[in-house]
């Protein structure tokens, strides 16, 4: 006959929630530290925002012939290998584009649900008259930090 | 004399005393794996690529910085990097900026301003650690 079985068994079920538990909370520290430290910071928003003002300063300060397509880089100092592997820049002047780089993404700025969505590329649009012209510089990035075995 | 209440708290150590040292070992666990991350090489390689890819996108050709990687040179010296010299690295014919805080391997980012980096200098305990270098016209 087996008396008081339920007590008997208590210490061992005990450290058993316990152990259950201890390991949830680890778990859960753990998952909650990747996913805070895991994450590259995100810092297209701002290269896009740069990409635009360094573009915006550069017609400033520039006469730029854009029916050359090298000009525009040379005049404004950017990099074209750079700008095509990682950047989209669409210019238009009086809703006319003069100048596009990864035309193919630019449509992808324009998209409302992109903003909150990670994957898409993180873009800057700006309007501004300059000389009685009515100018839209778009500019983006999809760059990501590259980890290289060294 | 009241010992009955030292005595409850001696039973009560002694008979939960499992669970003291394994909520201890929890504990430190813990605190070595948040540590961990936020100590880690990658977080701060990809911080120092991208701040430094801010600099240079933001600066004109004749200009002269210094930034301070205190906390860059700490975690280098803690991973052991041979050098401190090979911490920053800048490849002017890519337009590359990489930071490498570990051995074995580094985090790059491209820079989109056509122009140089050079006089690259690393000046220790002024106070902090410096990075010092200039911005000229692309040669490539």
């Amino acid at each position: 006959m087996i008396f008081n079985k339920k007590g008997k068994l208590g210490d061992q079920v005990t450290i058993s929630i316990y152990l259950f538990l201890m390991f949830v909370i680890a778990g859960g520290i753990a998952i909650g530290a990747y996913i805070f430290y895991g994450d590259e910071y995100d810092f297209r928003p701002i290269e896009a925002e740069i990409l635009n003002y360094n573009i915006r300063q550069c017609i400033f300060s520039n006469e730029i012939d854009w029916n050359k397509g090298e000009e525009f880089f040379s005049r404004c100092g950017l990099d074209k290998e750079t700008i095509e592997g990682s950047n989209i820049i669409q210019i238009n002047i009086d809703n006319k584009e003069v100048h596009a780089s990864n035309k193919g993404k630019v449509e992808e700025c324009r998209f409302t649900g992109a903003k909150k969505n990670i994957n898409y590329p993180k873009c800057a649009i700006k309007e501004f008259e300059f000389e009685g012209k009515k100018y839209e510089v778009v500019t983006g990035s999809f760059q990501t930090a590259r980890r290289i075995n060294d | 004399m009241n010992k009955k209440g030292e005595g409850d708290f001696g039973s009560f150590l002694h008979e939960n005393v499992i669970y003291l040292v394994l909520l201890a070992m929890f504990a430190f666990l813990i605190f070595f794996t948040i540590n961990g991350f936020s100590n880690g090489a990658a977080v701060w390689e990809d911080y120092y690529a991208k701040e430094l890819t801010k600099v240079i996108d933001l600066s004109h050709p004749g200009d002269e910085i210094a930034i301070d990687v205190h906390k860059a040179t700490e975690i280098a010296k803690k991973n052991r990097v041979k050098s401190f010299s090979s911490i920053f690295n800048f490849d002017n014919l890519k337009n590359e900026v990489c930071v490498k805080l570990k051995e074995g391997r580094k985090t790059c980012y491209f820079f989109s301003k056509d122009v140089d980096v050079v006089d690259r200098d690393l000046k220790l305990g002024v106070p902090g650690n410096v990075l010092n270098f200039k911005i000229s016209e692309a040669g490539k």
